[in-house]
């Protein structure tokens, strides 16, 4: 009977799993996304690190707003505004996005450094 | 003596080893698959057997010619289809002849079906992006890709394990 050892094969499926799943690593690194600004009145309210997990009352003119951050991307939940177009607008995941509450002199944004070109697509 | 016994049966061996995995790999082309490149892979039990029956150099080479025949046989030779199935056989080929060396000392025959069955997915999907479509779409394809690499991998080296020491037995 012979003696099989396992620890190579193990390690071999570790490195295909890894290489396997590299794409997500890259696409994790080369996220560009860094900090959301709240600001609010013109002023700077609060910077949060993007892969921060929270929940933020901002105290605005009109009452407050709810803002989440989860996941790299933040959205606004709820709001006192009368429209709700904040809310509406959904979450913003890439940089150089903003939310705005017009009513509530409150603005979201997403900072960090843009790599991608501005072409949608290149044919040859 | 060039005509030795010895060649002849070699010769043999690889003719019936070829037939078999060019019969598996023929009738695998007919099966449904929900991703383009999701093939079991059966095939490669041959080409494990005869890596370790007649040699890593010649059993990998089952792999390469397997491709070709089976081609030449669905009419699909030179076409894109075709240039991808035989650069995924000619990496994971090479693949695992260098890696032939580590069996039974590091290695099972399951390590190194996976590590053949990955190479030739990964190498298909990338000569898939560069040649025919777009590197990024590819790209994603490639964690289910190697989900299924290391499932169909692993049954791959099962059976080839179990069929290489039955056959050893039967021909000492």
């Amino acid at each position: 009977m012979k003696k099989y050892t396992y620890i190579g094969d193990a390690v071999i499926i570790v490195l295909v799993l890894s290489l396997g799943f590299s794409p997500y690593w890259f696409r994790a690194k080369n996220a560009t996304i860094d900090k959301f600004i709240i600001e609010m009145n013109g002023e700077t309210f609060a910077v949060i690190d993007c892969d921060a997990d929270a929940t933020i009352v901002v105290p605005a003119q009109l009452g407050p707003i709810i803002v989440e951050i989860h996941d790299d991307s933040a959205w606004v939940k709820s709001s006192s505004c009368p429209l709700k177009y904040c809310v509406e607008m959904g979450a913003i995941s890439k940089p150089h996005q903003i939310i705005a509450c017009v009513p509530n002199k409150v603005l979201i944004k997403a900072t960090g450094n843009v790599k991608k070109s501005k072409l949608d697509a290149i044919l040859d | 003596m060039q005509f030795s016994i010895e060649r002849n049966r070699k010769i043999a061996r690889y003719a019936i080893l070829l037939a078999i995995s060019l019969s598996i790999w023929v009738l695998e082309e007919f099966v449904p698959r929900p991703i383009p490149w999701m093939k079991p892979g059966l095939s490669y039990v041959a080409v494990l057997v005869g890596m370790s029956i007649l040699g890593p150099i010649m059993g990998g080479s089952i792999a390469i010619s397997r491709s070709l025949l089976g081609s030449l046989i669905l009419g699909k030779l030179l076409s894109p289809s075709f240039i991808l199935s035989i650069s995924g056989s000619v990496a994971a080929s090479i693949v695992m002849i260098l890696l032939f060396p580590l069996k039974n000392r590091l290695l099972t025959p399951l390590g190194i079906s996976v590590a053949g069955s990955f190479s030739h997915i990964a190498v298909q999907i990338a000569i898939a992006g560069a040649l025919f479509y777009r590197m990024d779409i590819v790209l994603a394809l490639l964690p289910i890709s190697t989900i299924w690499a290391v499932i169909a991998g692993a049954i791959v080296g099962i059976i080839a394990t179990v069929v290489e020491k039955n056959l050893l037995n039967f021909y000492k």
